[in-house]
């Protein structure tokens, strides 16, 4: 026999009971990447690309530019940021699209994992780039 | 009896809810689903950025190689989608963002702010290419 009363059973259904939390650090990794990526857009655009494009410029003087702004240490910094919050926010969004259009349980689980391990993989290889990058530079 | 069973009929035939085949895109709806395929193309092009920044740590073969990439039509035409795509989900994001604070919810406001955010794309996607290929 059951015990439970009708409210006790009713809260064990409906709402997954959680997701304020996932939908907090979207928007709180929306509004870092904003910032962000507004600085990096305008940092982008002082390298003189168009001179690289247009093979005004040896790879090698492309290279030594670069490494030149990544060794300030505000450049790296931000741009370990960035990433951070650019890999952190495109999984939660993937999570989200991969649970409404992904109806097989088991693919579903298995591809936000996939997500996960890739994004956090990238994220690492960027972040050591970036440091080696500094320190090399 | 009979009228009852027409009106059952009838009620079987009725469409369900929003069934994407039948529905009319409304500027709204198409810039939702816009906002998502921009970001699963910018979730992929992260891992070209990636690639790029372990080339330039590494140099080399493996930053010859991918200027080889970043600099031929292909990785032009990536490129440009993806810069059109970040500045879309850049400024439709901040409209989300007003909506999660409750502004702008009205269908005049969500029409007005949609067609300000496919303007701003076009007006600074084509200005970010013009910088990068002015002489």
């Amino acid at each position: 026999m059951n015990f439970k009363t009708s409210l006790k059973r009713a809260k064990g259904l409906g709402s997954a009971k959680e997701g304020t939390k996932h939908w907090l650090a979207q928007r709180v990794s929306a509004v870092a990447l904003i910032i962000l990526v507004i600085w990096m857009i305008s940092a982008f655009l002082q390298f003189p690309v168009a001179d690289i494009y247009g093979g005004g410029l040896s790879l090698l003087k492309t290279r030594e530019i670069a490494m030149e702004w990544i060794s300030h240490p505000l450049n790296s910094l931000l741009c370990i940021f960035l990433l951070i919050a650019m890999f952190y926010h495109g999984a939660l969004g993937m999570r989200v699209i991969l649970e409404d259009y992904v109806h097989n349980e088991l693919t579903k689980v298995l591809s936000i994992i996939a997500v996960n391990i890739l994004s956090f993989a990238a994220a690492v290889i960027g972040i050591f780039s970036v440091l080696s990058s500094f320190l090399n530079g | 009896m009979s009228e009852q069973k027409s009106e059952k009929i009838k009620l079987k035939e009725r469409p369900l809810s929003p069934h994407l085949t039948i529905y009319k895109p409304q500027i709204t709806s198409v810039l939702s689903i816009t906002h998502r395929a921009t970001g699963v193309f910018l979730f992929l092009g992260a891992f070209i950025f990636v690639w790029e920044l372990s080339a330039f740590a590494r140099g080399g073969d493996a930053f010859e190689c991918y200027m080889g990439f970043a600099t031929s039509w292909l990785g032009i035409f990536i490129a440009f989608f993806w810069v059109l795509s970040l500045f879309y989900h850049l400024f439709n994001g901040i409209r989300h963002i007003f909506w999660d604070m409750g502004l702008g919810f009205d269908i005049k406001t969500a029409a007005l702010s949609g067609a300000l955010v496919v303007i701003a794309t076009v007006i600074t996607t084509i200005y970010f290419f013009y910088l990068f290929y002015k002489a």
